[in-house]
């Protein structure tokens, strides 16, 4: 769990092109926003394998907001220097020496100068508002016709992806082919959400009771972190996904696994018999019997998924049976039943054995 | 000290009391502006509740009728209290409490009408802001109401002397006449409330 | 001068004993009990921020859990807002405007006291909730998720009512401020005249007068919504979630104003005093806290940028608060040109209001990025927006409140505090600030969600959480090391002389701590800096002859307000757990208000003191 994404960067190493963080292209940037850049490189080296972060664009819309942000920041930056370096400078130059104690001169303004800097203000704040007013007009445009349609739908404390034109539902790591265009429909089943994914595209809030829509093109392959960034209750901190980018041909293969659903064979594994009677009211598992569940997220193919509980931990079958077991543990708070352990007086549901059958099913599911 | 020592001249010519009223009145108009919003927001959503076609126009209007007396006889207690007419400030200061009483009496008929149909608070998004608005407004008016059974249960303006004719910053005079811009402001905004929900057709 | 100047006659208040406070309606009195008490609570809020900080000092870290945690960001957000700067800064307001503009005290003495007993009863009921469950929305409790089928305990009644009766005390003491501002200034104090302070205690008081009422029916609206099952904001019942964002960011914005403006007044006051030199560009000031004032009631929406309001309103809300980095920067560039050419004595009021002017530049300039919303959606409810927040509220208004109270303190209590640990104090405030909030900016562009109980290692959060937490440790000495110097300042002979910074606005013109009622005589305005000129331009301020002769009148203690107040939070307690502790509260009101309209408002005539103006 403490090393999260450290263990799934393996994944995004195989994953392809985006290599080396591109850090250095932002250090200025940094200096200024942190004013440390000494303690910006010692803190920075030593991490970063996974970084959920808007400097680093692996999306059109991210790289769209990010070319706004960087001379938003410089021109700051500059503002900034020139201010403080003013202060300082006067505290400097005119502050009292012990013995003079001559009245400073008396100004009570200068109407000329107090006109320019309110001009050099408005001025900056028109070139300002251009730059914004140009970025939102890219960012309004409608999605095109080939647009890949994935509906979102928010849950506490996970995330459902249906692409209802593949006949897919997944949950909480979404698969999306480089270059093709993804028009979101966000929609949620409780509360207020946010649907972010800081590498690809702006926030989007997901509001219940309406569908709100977001749109970009992905445009480098990798795994991206993403999270929940609205507050939405207790395991809000825990509501987070994955973003896989990757070739068309990957994103049809992993289409098909899901389409297809679990192997027949896997019908008379124990773990199959255990899924159905305890797991199945909420789960479904395409090419099983279980196809009824809602409640919980879809597990189909849910053996090749890299993190459990909506990106609560890595996925191993040891986490796995920690899971199953009691996963209030691992995410308090978290709607699905305790059902390996005693809660109470109310005795376990699942044996260890159970446990072991269902993880062994489970882990089958690839 | 300024507000309670006689009454000596202020920075704006204007009573204390008076320029505390007024000010209290623009921040009473965001609150009722609010919930005229609110029912605005939500006046087309009435299905399995209460709805435009539960109230009684009639009634309503002729509480809405009473209230609009009733600034009238404000007006008229007022000007008898600036010329010394003591009795008939009484007397209309009575009747303008009575018009309120009347109006409140309309209004909790209404209500309970309503309430004994089962239309209540929660049966529509519609009922709910008719009586978050109609319901602040008419404790506006039972406060009004008790301000003016104050005026004459602690005899407000027993100073002025039959006959007195007393000068617009007398303090008693000033007493009578906030509680007359506070009930002026609660009449008005009926006017908005009666038209907004009554008057206009149902989207 | 030595006409302006006179030592301190030995009594100088009626009574000190613990009835004549609970039963005071003395303006500076009921300044001391905003101070005192707001700090209290600023220190309940700060240990709240400091638990957090040690949980997330580090990745997976397990201090508290996820509940508390978001009890405590909730209850610091509301608690440090509603009931530490907001009065702290009606502390001010109390202390200053009437002896600003030459008045006695307030427009309605009782009232003022009513305001006071009505903050501390709601805020105490807002902090109780610790021990029932305390709110767990945040501090803008969107629904549908403190609605009851989310957010079942009492929590959020807490909160609702709580904010209710707050935001009902600062109506009420807005309404007074309004109306001693524009009617109670002294002869030739035209609004022209008035210290930038007093201007923006007006400002701030239209913002609340405005902008609370919209709020306190949303709130009411959600309790209606709990209690009676109405479904305004519920979406399972066809309500609209959004439109509760609307009317709360409607107060929500106009209150940052309400927060920033009266610490940027005590910065207007504190510069030109040390820099021994006017104000520069007096008139574009205060024009500016006007339309920073005015502006802030059209921009709310810049709250919701990723709700999704489609982009005409993005945009139109984008332009609207662009427009204010213009007052914003002409207030800067002002408060910067002030130093020029000055004679600056650097003392720790100085020191803070300097540091407010670069931090708060700082809070402005992030404001500006992410006033450009597709910027926004990048930064919104990141930690660069706790980053942004905080260099405005913490390093532009809490470091303008120190500024401050180490400038006003000798007006306050007659000593002076210790400028030496004062420097200390600064030097490590100002250290601790920015190492807390500065690292967040980095944090916020690293993707690092805000209200997040924990984190994983492994995205490059993990060093910059820790520098943060130590920037907290360091700004919690800071204010241990505040405190004993406050301590400290209330203690020792009363050596401070009534002009002690060599001031140059009328509260310098009476004595320190000043009589009750604040000056002898009524003094006539000639200036915007009548005791300045009175020193140095040989126009000493003249009094109002005939106001000389007759009696000063102070208004009378009274015990009503304190008893309104309690039976109001008693209503607002009863209403969570027990109607009939209701029923109670409202007799106390209902007996206390008819009571208090009967009572004799005038006491006995001061004593003679021989404080304030022309002797």
């Amino acid at each position: 769990m403490h090393d999260l994404y450290r263990l799934i960067s393996p994944v995004n190493r195989n994953a392809g092109e985006t290599k080396v963080p591109q850090r250095r292209r932002y250090r200025a940037v940094r200096f200024f926003a942190g004013f440390l850049a000494a303690v910006s490189s010692l803190v920075l080296s030593g991490c970063g394998e996974l970084p959920q972060t808007i400097m680093e664009p692996a999306g059109d819309d991210a790289r769209l907001i990010l070319n706004l942000l960087v001379p938003i920041l410089w021109i700051a930056l500059v503002i900034f220097v020139a201010v403080v370096g003013f202060l300082v400078f006067s505290m400097i130059k005119f502050r009292y020496r012990p013995g003079n104690d001559d009245i400073p001169v008396q100004i009570h303004g200068n109407t000329r100068l107090e006109i320019t800097w309110v001009a050099a203000s408005a001025f900056i704040v028109v070139v300002l508002a251009v730059m914004t007013f140009r970025t939102m007009a890219v960012r309004a445009e409608a999605p095109g016709s080939g647009a890949l349609i994935v509906e979102v739908t928010a849950n506490q404390w996970w995330w459902e992806f249906t692409y209802p034109e593949l006949d897919v539902v997944t949950a909480n790591e979404l698969y999306l082919p480089i270059g093709q265009e993804v028009d979101l429909r966000l929609a949620s089943n409780d509360v207020i959400h946010s649907f972010w994914f800081p590498s690809l595209s702006g926030k989007q809030d997901v509001v219940p009771g309406t569908v709100t829509r977001l749109n970009f093109i992905p445009e480098k392959t990798g795994v991206y972190p993403g999270q929940c960034s609205e507050f939405c209750g207790l395991a809000h901190g825990q509501m987070r996904m994955l973003a896989f980018v990757v070739s068309p041909a990957e994103f049809d293969s992993w289409v098909e696994m899901q389409v297809t659903g679990a192997d027949p064979a896997l019908a008379t594994s124990p773990g199959a018999q255990v899924f159905q009677t305890n797991c199945a009211a909420c789960h479904s598992i395409r090419g099983t019997a279980a196809t009824f569940g809602q409640i919980g997220p879809e597990l189909t193919g849910i053996g090749a998924r890299t993190t459990l509980g909506g990106g609560t931990v890595i996925h191993t079958p040891d986490t796995m049976a920690e899971w199953i077991r009691d996963p209030s543990q691992l995410k308090p708070g978290v709607l699905m039943p305790t059902l390996g352990v005693a809660v109470g007086d109310v005795p376990a549901v699942l044996s260890e054995d159970d446990i072991a059958a269902l993880v062994t099913y489970l882990e089958s599911m690839r | 000290m300024a507000a309670h020592g006689g009454h000596p001249a202020t920075s704006l010519g204007l009573d204390m009391r008076k320029l505390g009223m007024w000010t209290f009145i623009g921040s009473e108009s965001i609150f009722f502006g609010t919930l005229i919003a609110n029912f605005f927001r939500w006046r087309g959503s009435s299905e399995g509740g209460l709805g435009p076609e539960n109230l009684d126009i009639n009634l309503t209007g002729a509480g809405a009728f009473v209230l609009l007396m009733s600034s009238l006889t404000m007006v008229l207690a007022l000007a008898a209290i600036r010329s010394g007419r003591m009795k008939q400030y009484r007397l209309w200061i009575g009747a303008t409490a009575g018009l309120g009483l009347i109006f409140i009496g309309i209004q909790t008929l209404e209500f309970t009408t309503f309430a004994l149909e089962g239309l209540g608070m929660g049966s529509s998004l519609f009922g709910g802001a008719f009586f978050a608005l109609t319901g602040f407004h008419g404790l506006h008016v039972v406060i009004g109401v008790i301000w003016f059974a104050f005026l004459l249960i602690f005899r407000v303006g027993k100073d002025i002397e039959p006959g007195e004719h007393v000068s617009s910053d007398n303090h008693s005079f000033v007493s009578v006449e906030i509680c007359g811009l506070y009930w002026h402001f609660v009449d008005l905004v009926w006017v908005f409330i009666f038209t907004l929900i009554y008057l206009l057709p149902a989207v | 001068m030595a006409t302006l100047t006179r030592s301190l006659p030995a009594t100088r208040t009626w009574q000190t004993d613990v009835w004549s406070w609970i039963t005071t309606v003395d303006h500076k009195r009921i300044a001391k009990l905003y101070l005192f008490s707001a700090a209290a609570f600023f220190a309940i809020a700060g240990t709240e921020a400091m638990i957090m900080r040690t949980q997330l000092a580090q990745p997976d870290a397990a201090v508290i859990d996820g509940a508390l945690y978001n009890q405590l960001f909730t209850m610091h957000g509301v608690s440090m807002i509603f009931v530490a700067i907001m009065p702290l800064n009606a502390g001010f307001f109390n202390l200053l405007a009437p002896l600003h503009i030459g008045a006695r005290d307030v427009a309605f003495p009782r009232l003022n006291a009513l305001s006071f007993w009505m903050f501390l009863f709601g805020a105490i009921f807002l902090n109780l909730s610790f021990f029932t469950g305390a709110p767990d929305g945040g501090w803008f409790a969107y629904p549908p998720l403190t609605g009851k089928e989310f957010s079942p305990g009492t929590g959020m009644e807490h909160w609702i009512l709580g904010l209710a009766v707050l935001g009902t005390s600062s109506i009420i003491s807005s309404v007074n401020f309004i109306v001693t501002i524009l009617n109670l200034r002294a002869p030739g104090m035209k609004m022209t005249r008035m210290p930038v302070f007093t201007w923006m205690t007006l400002v701030t008081s239209f913002l609340i007068l405005f902008a609370f009422p919209p709020f306190t029916v949303a709130a009411v609206l959600l309790l209606t919504d709990r209690l009676v099952g109405t479904g305004f904001f519920n979406p399972a019942a066809g309500g609209d979630p959004v439109m509760w964002q609307h009317l709360f960011w409607f107060m929500g914005h106009p209150e940052v104003y309400v927060l920033i403006l009266p610490p940027m007044g005590i910065v207007s006051e504190v510069l030109p005093t040390f820099a021994r030199k006017p104000l520069f560009g007096y008139t574009a000031v205060v024009f500016s806290g006007i339309s920073i004032g005015f502006l802030g009631f059209a921009v709310w929406a810049h709250h919701m940028f990723s709700v999704g309001l489609g982009p005409i309103a993005n945009g139109v809300f984008t332009a609207i608060t662009m427009l204010i980095a213009i007052p914003t920067g002409v207030k800067v560039l002002n408060w910067s040109a002030t130093l020029f050419r000055a004679s600056i004595k650097i003392t720790t009021a100085m020191l803070f209001a300097v540091s407010f002017v670069a931090l708060f530049t700082i809070g402005g300039l992030s404001g500006m990025m992410h006033a450009a919303s597709p910027v926004d959606l990048q930064h919104t409810d990141t930690y660069f927006i706790v980053a942004h927040l905080h260099y405005v509220l913490f390093g532009g208004s809490v470091f303008g409140i120190l500024a401050g109270i180490y400038y006003w303190w000798p007006k306050l209590t007659g000593r002076i505090l210790n400028e030496r640990l004062g420097k200390i104090h600064w030097f490590l405030a100002f250290l601790g600030f920015n190492l807390t909030f500065g690292p967040m900016h980095v944090l916020g562009n690293d993707g690092m969600p805000r209200r997040v109980y924990s984190y994983v290692s492994g995205q490059g959060w993990d060093g910059w959480n820790l520098l943060a937490t130590v920037g907290a440790y360091l700004t919690a000495v800071s204010f241990l090391l505040f405190i004993y110097v406050l301590l400290k300042g209330l203690r020792g002979e009363r050596s401070a002389g009534d002009d002690p910074w060599d001031g140059a606005t009328l509260e310098w013109a009476t004595t320190s701590p000043p009589a009750v009622h604040n000056f002898d005589s009524v003094p006539v305005i000639g200036s915007n800096r009548p005791v300045w000129d009175g020193k140095y331009e040989g126009s000493p301020v003249p009094v109002d002859a005939a106001a000389a002769e007759s009696d000063i009148h102070m208004p009378a203690p009274s015990y009503w307000p304190i008893i309104v107040a309690l039976g109001l939070a008693l209503g607002a307690a009863g209403v969570i757990y027990s109607y009939p502790m209701s029923a109670v509260g409202f007799v106390m009101v209902f007996y206390g208000i008819i009571a208090w309209t009967q009572e004799s408002t005038v006491g006995p005539p001061a004593r003679p003191s021989g404080s304030g103006v022309g002797h």
